[in-house]
């Protein structure tokens, strides 16, 4: 069953290979991923390549993303977060931007027309970042989505437009100084659990941070997406373009994430408990920090209401 | 269903352990490999057992072509202590003549920081006895608590000025961070980063400094036991091209 109707696709379509290999994978690995997030790199690069202008390049990653959504969804991973555009992508030409949003449009309309799908299958879409910038029609369209959205858990796609990570830790950092000045939260409430529960309600609907972070195109950059959510993660760097990436990809890197999973595991239970270490826990400051967070989580909703 | 299940979990588990067993033969090609690159390329004058192999010709030909002042050594393996000394006086040697301001080195559980004292007495020695005349850069030995309070010291920091009326909230920008980040840390942004180990992540080096780090994976320390090795590093990170967003 497809996820998504897009591009006037009823049926998603799987060869008898591919459907094969799924289902070992979805039902022989013991340990799959539940939260992937992806730097989408290579349109331009793929379009050059195939000697294809350069908006055909940033359509075909643009497919590709439903494409990958669908593939995730049928292996049981239910969430994926995607770097669509960055803040540092403006500066890039303003014809290239236009492309960018044109595209975006698009398929904020697809996706509008397969609302009715969409709540079927209880799909959560989140447009995470700096939204006051966007174009006021691409704005109104995202917060009308997440607004009808906003209370699926079956599979969740956070796409991050106009965003980086810096400029998200600001915004938790400036939050929790208005915290502080209400007196929701004592300066020694302030250590990283915080922070992270922070980013936490901003980002993640499941709570689950990033298992794999995976980058296209060969880079091997983070380009300042999701720093501190996948600060634990395993780290992906796949040599081939975006458009390009295809389900066998895909497979090849569930396995991997199941092959060092384990001892990525282990220290990631290592990294936590040394972090707990430092913390200082009461059951005033746990009554403060569940105060601020309700109130956190308000704020966000009363700006999605806008 | 409960038999197709056993038997997909079969199936995968042959997978990976033909997997792990092609990813042993090949680092064992790799090391293999590395040991004969040592015979072949090391001057005569310096032996296997020496501490030091930096051999100084090859070095004169090596630069970077972009501008790097910090580089990080994320080690994500247990490296013996026979081995450890020599590993990061080598580390230390070879960048050092690459003119590096800042060299981290970061292990999550803290096991090298704990032998700080002894890394650098050795080089001192080195220094001594080659009576180099070259500026160490400023060594970081940093694990996950340290890089974990940054963040929280800046939010506290910023309270406080807030608090005492020296900041508006409202004017706070990621510059602000970045200005009180790398005051407290006394670390800027870091431009290169070897992993070194079979994890591939940097397991909680400074998020907020590795935004547009370039990182290079290396599968063990073990690899890089050789001048070669570490010029193999510096062209690979050569090649390289940062866009920047554009």
């Amino acid at each position: 069953m497809s996820l998504i109707t897009v591009n006037n696709s009823s049926n998603f379509h799987y060869t008898w290979l591919q459907r094969c290999a799924g289902n070992i994978i979805r039902y022989g690995c013991t340990t799959r991923p539940k939260h992937i997030a992806i730097v989408m790199d290579g349109n331009r690069r793929f379009a050059r390549e195939h000697n294809f202008e350069r908006s055909r390049g940033h359509t075909l990653g643009a497919d590709k993303l439903f494409d990958v959504c669908q593939w995730c969804y049928d292996l049981g991973i239910n969430e994926l977060s995607v770097y669509a555009f960055s803040l540092e992508n403006l500066k890039r030409s303003q014809d290239e931007i236009d492309t960018l949003m044109s595209i975006a449009r698009l398929k904020l309309s697809e996706i509008e027309k397969s609302l009715e799908k969409i709540h079927e299958q209880q799909i959560c879409i989140r447009i995470i970042g700096n939204l006051d910038l966007l174009p006021d029609d691409i704005r109104q369209s995202s917060y009308y989505l997440m607004n009808e959205t906003d209370q699926y858990k079956n599979f969740i796609l956070n796409v991050c437009f106009y965003y980086t990570s810096r400029n998200e830790i600001t915004n938790i950092i400036k939050d929790l100084i208005k915290g502080y000045q209400k007196d929701l939260i004592n300066i020694s409430d302030i250590d990283d659990d915080l922070i992270m529960q922070s980013l936490i309600v901003s980002t993640s609907h499941t709570g689950h941070l990033p298992d794999i972070f995976l980058r296209t195109s060969g880079e091997l950059r983070l380009s300042d997406f999701m720093l501190l959510q996948c600060r634990f993660s395993m780290w992906i760097f796949a040599d081939v373009y975006w458009p390009a990436f295809n389900i066998w990809h895909l497979y090849w890197i569930i396995l991997q994430y199941e092959m060092k999973s384990k001892t990525l595991i282990n220290i990631q239970n290592q990294c936590k408990d040394i972090l707990k270490e430092n913390q200082i826990m009461n059951e005033e400051k746990t009554q403060r920090i569940k105060t601020y967070l309700d109130w956190l989580e308000q704020q966000r909703t009363e700006r999605l209401k806008l | 269903m409960k038999t197709i299940s056993i038997l997909y979990r079969f199936i995968i588990a042959l997978v990976l352990w033909f997997l792990n067993i092609t990813q042993w033969f090949h680092r064992s090609i790799i090391q293999f490999i590395s040991r004969n690159r040592y015979t072949i390329t090391v001057n005569i004058d310096v032996s296997r057992n020496d501490l030091w192999n930096i051999n100084n010709d090859q070095m004169s030909k090596i630069q970077f072509n972009k501008p790097t002042e910090v580089l990080a050594l994320i080690i994500n393996e247990r490296i013996p202590d026979t081995d450890l000394w020599k590993f990061f006086i080598n580390s230390i040697v070879f960048f050092r003549k690459l003119n590096i301001q800042h060299l981290i080195i970061y292990d999550y559980e803290g096991y090298i920081k704990a032998r700080e004292t002894l890394i650098m007495n050795y080089v001192h020695e080195y220094d001594k006895k080659v009576q180099s005349s070259l500026p160490l850069p400023t060594i970081h030995f940093l694990s996950l608590i340290d890089c974990s309070q940054t963040l929280t010291k800046v939010t506290q920091t910023l309270c406080q000025q807030v608090k005492q009326n020296e900041l508006n909230p409202d004017s706070i920008q990621i510059e602000t961070i970045d200005r009180c980040y790398t005051k407290l840390s006394t670390i800027p942004e870091i431009n290169l980063a070897l992993i070194i180990g079979p994890i591939k992540s940097a397991l909680g080096l400074h998020p907020w400094l590795t935004r547009l780090t370039e990182f290079i994976m290396i599968d063990s320390y073990k690899q890089i036991q050789t001048t070669n090795s570490y010029i193999n590093i510096v062209q690979r990170y050569n090649l390289i091209e940062q866009r920047q967003g554009r």
